[in-house]
């Protein structure tokens, strides 16, 4: 069986959008209980926004929310209703981990703040991944994904110099942030089970995309050297791009590091001329050539297919790949096979499902659909508060289980 | 006090993983860097500290091994593996490279790991499931993933992003698989064995285009974002010729029609209809013009300053400079001085994001190469000090002496 290291471990979580929950699905994935706390007064975004499946227009069905939900409970709380505050504090009691990604000083103001939640559960762990921080004076700043990845200095460097800093496809830091902070949880979970001792901790999705670059900042630190935007060329290794193939709007990356793997693409290319000339077997060489080489070898790609060429590439010893979009990778690229899982859903479309791009002794982990809107509320009040039906019943007619 | 403290990581990381056992060294864990002898890539590429070449002087090596120990090695010996083999008695964990020195796959291969320990826990990397062993760089791995393919501008062949993004993935991936194996062990008393793919870890920052074409494109595909992102374009020149962000957020669209009114005395999107966020999407182009010419009217500072006081969500596209003197950063102590040591000189790092009621992370020296090859093999290996010395001697370990301790 896949180890689940994070079984019997109890998350209360508020968080939404995407980076907060994609954090709590990686503790899910690792077998968490995961408790999403919901409301129609306050329904996740994501629930509403972004992909839907033909025809449907459902909170319950959204691409996205799916995906980053998944192997999680719902639970139904008004937090705007005074017992939903309450009922929270219930809840809280009988957690390990209270999540949240609201701007800073959300929780405090429903009294659900890290002092009053340790009042309640001494070891509790709680985690806030606000935008900037708490602290700082630009603490009050909003921004999505986008903005923080323009912030963290991803979409200055991407690009060309003589040209606009290039958007990066995706909101990337809601990929990269929710990593920062569920390692920083599970530390936290290890420390707990041996000190005894709960904690706050705050990951800055700012701070967090700051490591995503390379050595650029420091480069500045140290050296004063300010780097420039350079397309797909590398300071190191030559050549380093995206060259043309046979088929519309296709490319293969092909990166060179050694003479070895110089000489062994020209070979593949049948660039005899570079081949032989020994000034090209170094990367000063080389570096001092691109433009040549760039040409020659776009010239030996353009009647290629990509996917042959970066197969016989490879098989010579050269780093290549053809560049895959989302449709190679869901379907001509048998990687899909064992990556993505085609599961129905209740509401009557059937989705892909995305594992952990890992497997643990040779075994993926577990993976169940996206709970729907409140799925969970009445057995969650049953099982943690010893609520009955009728008292469920009562608080939904109430307003604060809803 | 740290989280990972009494844990210790044997670090075999190349390029692709060695973000993953820093991480692991910041949150307190005694991370052993075993590396070759001549000094391993993450010490031999540029840029360096004044721009001198040397083992000592990258500032990859000087980031992404900060706070770890080094145990320096000839890899082609076969004596080398055994002192190694001798060490994982004492480690917990050991985080492999995604490109694998023969002697390093050796080692890590499952029928001779497994006669080694049974409670030390492997985090591997590999590139593509299906066709492990093929060679794979930065590039090799956006390209694979599927976010290169994303990333550019339209009319030109795909960008690669800056930072080494698939690198960064996959050793997030890996650093959360090693805390996972930590707790495992805790319970279980063994680790086993993770093998995280870059592939796969890449296309994980595409999530949400797999259900998109499951469900709509099928063959058609996805057109490069440029200067856009969700919901249209983001990306606007500012007066003064710097660049920012600017996303239209839903619950911020009153207070951006404001801002136009008031500053363009454009009333057009005062209109009922701009209230619906369909009719908004169907229209995006109007507002990304009224976008361009309100970005035009203020610098850069002052647009996010004004914005962001108005509610509308906009901030600076920065510079590796911006960040450096981020008055923001700054204030929060994100940036601090460490002594090098084997350089005779202090450097300005920064710290990594994690904050917490029970720590506070200094960040520690990289390690000279070599630097701790003697304590790591007589304090927990069991060598004694005159193997050490035959072993230097013979060429086998490299035991550098006298730098002051970190």
């Amino acid at each position: 069986m896949t180890p689940q290291p994070l079984r019997g471990i109890r998350v209360i979580d508020f968080c939404w959008m995407i980076a907060g929950p994609l954090g709590t699905r990686l503790l899910a994935d690792l077998g968490a209980e995961v408790i999403k706390i919901e409301s129609i007064a306050r329904l996740d975004r994501i629930r509403e926004v972004g992909v839907q499946p033909p025809g449907v227009l459902s909170p319950e069905t959204n691409a996205v929310f799916n995906d980053c939900n998944v192997n999680k409970r719902s639970m139904m709380l008004n937090l705007g209703h005074p017992r939903g505050i309450e009922i929270a504090k219930a809840l809280i009691a009988k957690a390990d981990i209270v999540t949240s990604n609201f701007t800073p000083d959300r929780m405090n103001r429903w009294g659900l703040g890290y002092d009053d939640l340790k009042a309640i559960k001494s070891d509790i762990i709680v985690a806030s991944m606000p935008v900037m921080g708490t602290l700082g004076p630009h603490s009050h700043w909003r921004a999505v994904g986008n903005g923080v990845i323009a912030m963290g200095g991803l979409n200055g460097l991407t690009g060309f110099p003589d040209r606009a800093p290039v958007g990066l496809g995706t909101l990337h830091s809601d990929f990269t942030s929710p990593y920062f902070a569920a390692l920083q949880i599970a530390a936290a979970v290890l420390q707990r089970n041996r000190t005894g001792a709960g904690q706050f901790i705050e990951l800055s999705q700012y701070e967090a995309t700051v490591h995503l670059l390379d050595t650029e900042v420091l480069d500045y630190l140290v050296n004063g050297h300010e780097t420039q935007r350079r397309g797909n060329r590398s300071n190191r290794i030559v050549p380093h791009g995206v060259f043309p193939t046979a088929g519309d709007d296709r490319w293969i990356a092909i990166a060179v590091r050694s003479k070895d793997e110089w000489i062994a693409l020209c070979t593949g290319l049948g660039l005899d001329a570079l081949k032989s000339r020994t000034d090209l077997f170094e990367a000063e060489g080389r570096f001092a050539a691109e433009d040549e080489i760039e040409r020659g070898i776009s010239e030996r790609t353009c009647r290629r297919d990509a996917w042959e060429l970066a197969d016989s590439l490879q098989r010579a010893g050269v780093p290549a790949a053809p560049v895959e979009d989302v449709c190679d990778l869901a379907g001509r690229d048998p990687m899909h096979e064992r990556f993505l899982v085609e599961t129905p859903h209740p509401a009557g479309h059937s989705m892909l499902l995305q594992h952990e791009p890992l497997t643990w002794n040779g075994e993926r982990l577990p993976i169940r659909l996206a709970p729907l809107l409140g799925e969970d509320t009445a057995a969650v009040c049953e099982e943690l508060l010893g609520l009955d039906e009728a008292a469920v019943g009562d608080l939904v007619a109430e307003g604060v289980l809803c | 006090m740290l989280p990972l403290r009494g844990t210790r990581v044997l670090d075999l990381s190349d390029e692709a993983t060695v973000l993953a056992s820093r991480l692991l060294a910041d949150l307190g864990a005694d991370v052993i860097r075993v590396e070759e002898a001549v000094g391993d890539g993450v010490r031999r590429r540029p840029p360096y500290v004044d721009g001198t070449l040397g083992v000592e002087r990258a500032l990859a090596h000087l980031l992404y091994n900060a706070g770890k120990r080094s145990l320096a090695l000839d890899f082609e010996n076969p004596d080398s593996w055994r002192l190694v083999a001798r060490l994982l008695s004492a480690c917990d964990i050991v985080v492999a490279p995604l490109e694998k020195h023969p002697g390093v796959a050796a080692f890590l291969s499952p029928e001779n790991f497994e006669q080694l320990s049974r409670r030390t826990g492997i985090v591997d990397c590999v590139f593509r499931r299906n066709a492990p062993l093929e060679r794979a760089t930065d590039l090799i791995g956006t390209a694979a993933g599927g976010l290169l393919y994303l990333n550019g501008y339209r009319e030109d062949p795909p960008n690669h992003p800056a930072g080494q993004l698939a690198y960064k993935q996959v050793s997030l991936a890996a650093a959360l698989a090693s805390v996972s194996m930590l707790l495992e062990q805790s319970v279980s008393g063994v680790g086993g064995r993770i093998t995280i793919c870059m592939q796969e870890a890449v296309m994980w920052t595409t999530i949400q285009s797999a259900n998109e074409n499951y469900w709509y494109w099928h063959r058609t595909r996805q057109e490069r974002q440029g200067l856009a992102n969700l919901g249209g374009q983001t990306i606007f020149e500012a007066a003064s010729g710097g660049w920012v962000s600017l996303y239209q957020h839903p619950p911020a669209w009153r207070a951006f029609v404001s801002w136009v009114a008031e500053t363009l005395d454009d009333h057009r999107f005062e209109d009922p209809e701009w209230e619906d966020e369909i009719y908004r999407l169907r229209h995006r182009d109007q507002i990304m013009d009224v976008t361009t010419k309100l970005c035009e009217t203020l610098d850069r500072d002052s647009l996010v300053s004004e914005g962001q006081r108005r509610g509308v969500l906009v901030v600076p596209v920065q510079s590796v400079a911006d960040i450096a003197s981020d008055p923001h950063l700054r204030a929060r102590g994100f940036f601090q001085d460490v002594m090098i040591e084997q350089l005779a000189r202090g450097i300005e790092m920064y710290r990594p994001p994690f904050v917490s009621t029970e720590y506070e992370i200094r960040v520690h020296r990289a390690p000279a190469l070599g630097e701790h090859s003697r304590e790591v093999l007589t304090q927990l290996a069991g060598v004694e000090e005159i193997e050490v010395d035959r072993l230097v001697a013979a060429g086998i370990l490299l035991a550098t002496e006298g730098v002051k301790g970190q």
